[in-house]
């Protein structure tokens, strides 16, 4: 039961006893606030009102009662004889209904829905109407302002320039057209609405799906955004930036896609001239780095020049110094007496500056063959021992003739190590010569080596002047000595210890120096890595490798015949004297020619043949021999000053030897030559 | 006749000026390097000094701006495997000869009877 005892009291409200709403109808509709709900007669004259017409209208029932509904209507609604006309329509039809501006009391409008209702009596004649009035005022700004909004989007986008900005239909087809997109790409309207967005792409494009995939991406993801080439309308390309977004309603049914590209053809233009510029400024940068690099190598060869140009002048100094006995007594030796007690010294010292310029060259021609990538390595099987004392044996008169204490300390059983047997006495022998010639008289040096599961390390310390905080760093670099050419206390090339370091490394190990300074000795410590060869270990001769002991030549080869072949008459001479004293019969030969006159004449066991001879060399000399079809039994042995080729030597000869020439391991080679049976020459 | 100093630090070489100074008739002292010589020229006269440049210690250089200032008569004769570049460099009145190793024993003879003034000596 509604109580409406607070609500404004309704005529005829005497009675406070259940409602019978039948006969209560009047009271309702005079207590409705939201609509204004009044009688007209025939003519329109308002006969009731209720509380909602006093809200709406302004007016009070008293006010409004006996007065025309036209009141209500503006000036032009009044002119146009809308009232009248409506009331004709509500008694024709029975109801008219109208949406349009009233007025209200104090003259203001409000938007209104109306219906007027014909009332008819029992006979159906028309006795007056209802007009229920609504006011709608605030749906219809509401609804104003979004229409408002939304044509101003419109117009937005109709006249937005930059931004190409259309709708496409689900199948592709181009639906609306801004005028971004007419000046971005050329289209007019009317050119391109109802046409497939494909127009856009080129042929390429096309035929690779790429419309189609885009929209498929889109409709999948919602979104669908990518940086390429789009064409206009005249052909011309530009670079676009486009973002496709699918438009759904609101039951999710795809309804199109908005497109909106933008031309960034001259943003990516400028792109491109930055990144060239990125790119040019980067590429300067290099080239001066490069520059820069190239000056310092520029710099490091300027130096590394002078360090040659020093040390040719070392060389040559170097080189001088021995030639000065050996010249200086080669003449003078004959103007002495032979029992003159200077003549074995002559001879020792001959002997000992020959050894050194032996050295020198081969120490120069180990260098050479490091710098060209020529120095082969002989890995085997090495008795360590055995090449330690190899090594020390031909020190140990130097070091007695400066009363340098020299010591041994080898840990346990050294065994053996996969190396360069000579290689390795070659390092070892250095080291230890080295700081001989360093150490002062009545000094030390001791050898040590030590062997662990992974390496062996062989130290050479000595108790000599050491080494220079400075130059220490420096030490194993080629052309390095502490000392300047004018004020040097040891002779030498400097280049020792950097062969040293080549020839190790060469065989995966290292060697250190260390020094406390000047004054406090040096160690040098060369380490190799344990690995085996399985190779059975050789044995090294010991002693000088030039001036070898004269004993033991005996008569090694007795009834060999010998064919010596050399254009240089003193070699000849020296081989003659050297193999006939050990029983051989030796002819001489100084050309090829001569040579193949000798053998035709009576074969020989063994040809010891130069290689550099003019007119025909030593090669050309090897293969005519090796065509005579009696030179089978004929061994050819070159003997040469060269130290390249040797791979060719060893094809074609038996043996290969080289100059200098030590008479003694001369014949000891012949012989093991000569004893190796055979026929067919070797390669 | 006074004796040939000899500044030489190759004992080959050494070994060889002392037997040619011998068979010429001369006498000579040796210093292995610039300092032994100083010390022998300041307790001393000699006919002429043969003088390596290359020395250890004290290089043949000091010595020849010794005998300048202290013995400016006796004349030196620098016996050198060093180039020109060093040789060159040479610029001393007390210098009488440069001689390059390897040198003949002849000429080396004929220079230093030529600086002493004395008769070669036959052969």
């Amino acid at each position: 039961v509604a109580d409406t005892g607070d609500r404004k009291p309704l005529r005829s409200s005497g009675r406070t006893a259940a409602i019978d709403f039948a006969d209560e109808l009047p009271l309702f509709i005079a207590a409705v606030q939201d609509y204004a709900i009044f009688g007209l007669t025939e003519s329109g004259e308002i006969r009731s009102w209720n509380s909602g017409a006093d809200r709406i209208m302004g007016y009070t029932a008293a006010e409004a009662v006996g007065r025309n509904f036209s009141m209500f209507y503006g000036p032009a609604d009044l002119e146009a004889r809308k009232p009248q006309r409506e009331l004709e329509t509500a008694r024709a039809e029975g109801r008219i209904q109208d949406e349009g501006w009233r007025l209200r009391k104090d003259g203001s409008r409000f938007w209104a829905n109306t219906v007027i209702t014909a009332l008819r009596d029992g006979d159906g004649f028309v006795r007056g109407f209802v007009k229920v009035t609504q006011d709608l005022t605030k749906r219809r700004e509401a609804e104003e302002s979004l229409k408002q909004s939304e044509e101003i989007f419109r117009l937005l986008v109709a006249a937005v320039k930059d931004y190409a900005i259309f709708m496409l239909n689900p199948e592709g087809l181009v639906a609306t057209w801004n005028a971004g997109a007419q000046a971005i790409k050329g289209y007019a309207p009317e050119e391109i609405i109802g046409r497939y967005f494909g127009t856009f792409y080129s042929e390429a494009d096309n035929r690779a799906g790429k419309p189609d995939l885009e929209l498929r991406i889109a409709r999948a993801e919602g979104r669908f955004e990518e940086e390429g080439w789009r064409i206009r309308k005249d052909g011309t390309r530009f670079w676009a930036n486009v973002v496709i977004t699918a438009v759904h309603d609101e039951k999710g049914v795809l309804r199109g896609f908005t497109k909106v590209t933008r031309d960034i053809t001259e943003r990516k233009r400028a792109d491109e001239v930055q990144r060239a510029l990125i790119e040019q400024r980067e590429a300067l940068l290099k080239v001066e780095e490069e520059h820069r690099l190239a000056e310092a190598s520029y710099h490091a060869a300027q130096e590394a020049n002078r360090a040659k140009d020093e040390f040719l002048m070392t060389l040559s100094h170097e080189l001088r110094t021995p030639m000065t006995a050996i010249m200086g007594w080669a003449r003078l030796l004959p103007t002495l007496s032979p029992t003159d007690p200077v003549v074995p010294q002559a001879l020792a010292a001959i002997a000992r500056s020959a050894d050194l310029q032996a050295q020198l060259i081969d120490d120069v021609l180990d260098v050479s063959r490091i710098v060209s990538g020529k120095l082969r390595l002989n890995i085997q099987e090495v008795d360590v021992g055995q090449v330690l004392n190899a090594a020390l044996e031909t020190v140990r008169p130097s070091a007695a003739a400066k009363d340098i204490t020299l010591v041994t300390s080898l840990a346990g059983n050294i065994g053996s190590i996969a190396a360069d047997p000579t290689r390795l006495q070659q390092m070892v022998w250095n080291l230890i010569a080295n700081a001989v010639k360093f150490t002062p008289v009545g000094g030390r040096v001791e050898l040590s080596a030590r062997r662990s599961a992974s390496r062996l390390d062989i130290s050479v310390k000595d108790d000599g002047q050491g080494i220079d905080a400075d130059f220490l760093p420096h030490i194993f670099e080629p052309f390095r000595q502490a000392e300047t050419p004018q004020t040097r206390v040891h002779g030498g090339l400097g280049l020792g210890l950097s062969i040293v370091r080549y020839l190790i490394e060469a065989q995966g190990g290292t060697v250190t120096a260390e020094s406390e300074g000047k004054g406090k000795g040096a160690t040098f410590t060369l380490m190799l890595p344990r690995a085996s060869s399985g190779k059975a270990p050789v044995h090294l001769p010991t002693g000088s490798r030039y001036v070898s002991e004269p004993e033991g030549v005996g008569r090694k080869l007795e009834g060999v015949k010998i064919v010596i072949v050399d254009d240089d008459v003193e070699t000849r001479t020296l081989v003659l004297a050297a193999l006939g004293h050990a029983g051989a019969s030796v002819r001489a030969a100084a050309s090829a020619a001569e040579a193949l006159l000798e053998l035709d004449r009576e074969l020989p066991d063994v040809v010891l043949t130069d290689i550099a001879m003019p007119v025909v060399d030593g090669y050309e000399l090897a293969r005519k021999i090796r065509e005579r079809s009696d030179s089978s039994g004929v061994k050819v042995i070159a003997l040469t000053a060269f130290s390249t080729g040797e791979g060719t030597v060893r094809q074609r000869f038996d043996a290969y030897l080289n100059k200098p020439i030590d008479p003694f391991s001369l014949v000891d080679s012949i012989a093991a030559v000569v004893s190796v049976p055979g026929d067919a020459p070797a390669g | 006749m006074k004796s040939v100093l000899i500044v030489e630090d190759d004992e080959p070489t050494q070994l060889l000026l002392v037997a040619l100074m011998r068979r010429n008739g001369l006498d000579s002292v040796v210093a292995a390097n610039g300092a032994e010589a100083i010390n022998l020229l300041m307790s001393r006269d000699f006919a002429v000094v043969i003088l390596d440049l290359m020395m250890p210690t004290v290089d043949g250089q000091e010595v020849i701006e010794y005998v300048a200032r202290e013995k400016e008569t006796i004349p030196v004769i620098v016996c050198t495997a060093a180039g020109p570049r060093t040789t060159d460099a040479i610029d001393s009145k007390v210098v009488k000869a440069i001689v390059r190793k390897p040198f003949d024993i002849d000429d080396l003879s004929a220079i230093i009877a030529s600086v002493t003034k004395e008769p070669l000596p036959r052969g």
